[in-house]
């Protein structure tokens, strides 16, 4: 499934990315495939969200999280 | 050759909000420069620092980025004294700073710096954040992997700032850790093309990476992003390794973060907390500033009626009393605000909630055109639109920019403070509401409001009529909540006073000197003619000598330089209320807003001998049709709302001119924005 789908609260891990669109900023800000997070806020309004990795919040827009696929534990 | 440099250069490096700038502070105290990158509006400060040995360096700040790979033209400046081997300020050591809380990412900025060949030390910094979310690190054991010096510190709680001290000017720093083996590429290149030799092979790699168009064009580009993206990952695994070694995690993120935001981000109190912020903010720019505000003006009437009893009446009393001292007190009356104001703006950029706010505000403002990034510029531009508008460069997006540059300057500044509070404190009303709050605090609150609301309806209007064409990401990382830090604090406050003073203050000084000269003289023929009838009338016993002063004051007034001036464009503000008094002070705005407050004390000081301060004037001025208070309820709002809607602003004009490229974008700003102002004030005039 795509990081956009995931629930509030939710863990996953990265598995891969669907376009080479913003691959590498992806990996600087430590996505990285195998890593693994969990989606801890979404703004009020649905969009964005912030996603714990690597013991830090990182925001993102929905339309940029759907790049990347991930898997439920 | 670089130990016969007579003073070495030392950067501080390292992400965003890792703590770095706050170390420079601690490190620097108020002995700073900041710069802007040449071509660039990206600021980097310096300072010299001297050890107790007499030995001086040079410290630089660089700014906060993620890795040396440039995404945006600005980063790849920004990246500039460590990538260009020929920069003017090479550094000569480096010192990464990482946030010692979230150590991986953080690294991978140590480990290409570190393969650039510079020579370097390492210090994790918010150890004790790093502590209580249970992190362990292993300093010695990390010193001896990396082969160079690490140091453990906070900034926050001020743990071992001496040592890093020490470590600047003693210590010293190694070049010993490699980390990616670049391919050699030196082989492929002749000195003729590109000359690779004085360089190593990462240096190498990048100074290719750079020359794309050299080395054969775009069918590189995306070989190139592919093997940075490999580079990465190769350094993250390394990373890894390293930390499996030296660092035992016991949690994630810390607890009290998560709990202040479930607050902070929900759907009801998160906007509620956010608006209630903002009204607090304005009320104490207020109420505290009044008391320091008071006194300044007391003393500034005592120094007023002091030189006024010493001196012999004459052009030099009016020199030093309406256009010296009024200038000099129309520029210290508002540092007060000045400093009140940066203050909560730093304490929220400082405690991380600035980050949230971006948050919860991302999808509205993406309505507006715009993204959560431009929150900044705008709350920025509540300070002043010049810096505002600079800070948009953080916004990647090109369309969502150029609406934040264009949207910006209708958000309230600080140079229109000071004429709303002048404005406000005149109207001739005194009501408490709920018994507590002062009308004024709210009268305060309405003013950005208006600002805030009409930049948004004007990002509406232009996201119809300027396309988005590319899409970048949007990415932002939001730090751990941290008790905001005095020092901090208080270096930011001083340093944005001070530029108020030298930069608007300078200006507005010679401004209120020019309008005494404009307002005190006028076409000599027409001035003898006024003397000599008012000389007649007096000699005929018509008009006492008292009136007879009076009298040639206000028709030498009406018959200045700066009265014609006035009275030209009258029947163009007349509908809104003004008169030609006004109308000068109108045009005098355009080199600084807060000159208005000078111009009023000017003009309207004109009639008095006393040095009396400019509120009282105004009150007293009557309106000689009405033969009511000219300042009425309904010209105060009328003006307060021109001045909120209108670009009088020489400086934002010319800044929005560098930063599109364009003339077309500034000058449509100005016509927008002076017909917006037009039409506002008029509907207020009308209705109050």
């Amino acid at each position: 499934m795509k990081l956009s789908e995931l629930k509030k609260g939710q863990s996953a891990e990265i598995i891969s990315f669907e376009k080479d669109y913003l691959k590498l900023k992806f990996y600087e800000m430590g996505c990285l495939p195998g890593e693994k997070i969990t989606l801890e806020l979404v703004a009020p309004l649905g969009d964005p969200i912030a996603i714990n990795i690597g013991g830090y919040l990182l925001s993102l827009r929905k339309q940029d999280a759907q790049n990347i696929n991930v898997q439920i534990d | 050759m670089r130990d016969s440099k007579p003073i070495q250069n030392i950067y501080l490096v390292g992400n965003p909000n890792c703590g770095k700038s706050t170390l420079f502070n601690l490190l620097t105290g108020l002995q700073q420069k900041t710069s802007n990158l040449p071509g660039t509006t990206i600021e980097i400060r310096k300072s010299k620092l001297t050890h107790k040995s007499g030995k001086s360096i040079r410290l630089f700040d660089l700014p906060g980025i993620y890795s040396i790979n440039p995404a945006s033209k600005d980063e790849q400046i920004a990246c500039e004294p460590l990538l260009n081997p020929e920069h003017k300020d090479r550094p000569d050591s480096v010192i990464i700073i990482v946030d010692a809380s979230n150590l991986k990412r953080n690294l991978l900025l140590f480990t290409q710096v570190s393969d650039l060949g510079f020579p370097v030390s390492l210090v994790l910094n918010m150890s004790d954040i790093a502590a209580k979310k249970g992190i362990a690190i292993d300093c010695d054991r990390l010193e001896r992997e990396l082969g160079v010096k690490v140091l453990e510190t906070s900034a926050r709680t001020n743990q071992n700032i001496d040592q890093l001290k020490n470590l600047i000017f003693e210590t010293g720093f190694t070049s010993h850790f490699r980390c990616f083996t670049p391919p050699s590429l030196k082989s492929f290149f002749t000195a003729s093309d590109l000359d690779l030799s004085k360089y190593n092979d990462y240096q190498a790699l990048q100074i290719v990476y750079k020359n794309a168009d050299v080395v054969g064009g775009k069918a590189h580009q995306k070989i190139f992003e592919e093997q940075r993206s490999v580079e990465v990952m190769v350094r993250y695994k390394a990373i890894d390794g390293l930390l499996i070694k030296c660092l035992t995690q016991s949690s994630g993120r810390k607890q009290f973060s998560k709990k202040i935001d479930s607050v902070v981000t929900h759907p009801i109190l998160g906007y509620l907390l956010f608006l209630s912020i903002l009204f607090i903010i304005f009320q104490s720019v207020f109420t505290l500033a009044a008391y320091p505000m008071d006194l300044i003006e007391q003393g500034f009437d005592w120094v007023g009626n002091f030189s006024s009893n010493k001196m012999p009446n004459g052009i030099m009393e009016s020199l030093i009393v309406n256009g010296v001292l009024a200038g000099l007190s129309g520029v210290i009356v508002f540092i007060p605000q000045i400093i009140i104001l940066f203050m909560f703006l730093a304490i929220l950029e400082d405690s991380g909630y600035m980050s949230r706010v971006s948050f919860i505000l991302d999808k509205i403002m993406r309505k507006f055109g715009m993204n959560g990034r431009s929150v900044l510029p705008l709350i920025s531009g509540a300070a002043c639109a010049i810096p505002a508008i600079m800070s948009t460069r953080t916004i990647e997006n090109k369309r969502d920019r150029l609406i934040t540059i264009m949207v910006t300057p209708f958000i309230s500044c600080s140079a229109r403070l000071p004429v709303y509070i002048l404005l406000i404190s005149i109207i001739p009303i005194q009501t408490k509401i709920f018994g507590i709050f002062n009308h004024q605090g709210f009268l305060l609150m309405a003013m950005y409001l208006l600002g805030v609301f009409t930049s948004l309806i004007a990002g509406i209007v232009l996201s119809r009529f300027i396309k988005n064409t590319d899409s970048t990401g949007f990415f932002m990382e939001m730090p751990n909540y941290q008790w905001p830090r005095t020092k901090n604090i208080v270096i930011t406050c001083f340093t944005k006073a001070k530029t108020f003073v030298w930069d608007a203050g300078k200006i507005i000084f010679l401004v209120s000197l020019v309008l005494w000269y404009l307002t005190s003289f006028g076409p000599k023929e027409k001035f003898k003619e006024i003397e000599e009838e008012v000389a007649y009338e007096v000699r005929m016993n018509k008009i006492s000598t008292q009136e007879a002063n009076l009298s040639l004051a206000l028709q030498k007034q009406e018959h200045s330089y700066a009265g014609y001036f006035g009275k030209s464009i009258e029947p163009l503000i007349k509908p809104l209320g003004f008169d030609w008094r006004i109308g000068i002070s109108l045009i005098t705005s355009f080199i600084a807003r807060e000159v208005f407050v000078g111009s009023m004390a000017t003009i309207y000081g004109a009639g008095q001998d006393d040095f009396v301060n400019i509120r009282k004037k105004m009150q007293s001025e009557i309106n000689p049709v009405t033969k009511k208070p000219l300042f009425s309820t309904s010209v105060c709002l009328s003006l307060m709302v021109f001045y909120a809607l209108a670009l009088q602003c020489v400086s934002t004009i010319s800044v929005v001119h560098k930063e599109t490229k364009t003339w077309k974008w500034p000058i449509l700003q100005f016509v927008l924005m002076s017909i917006t102002a037009w039409l506002a004030s008029w509907v207020v005039f009308n209705i109050f």
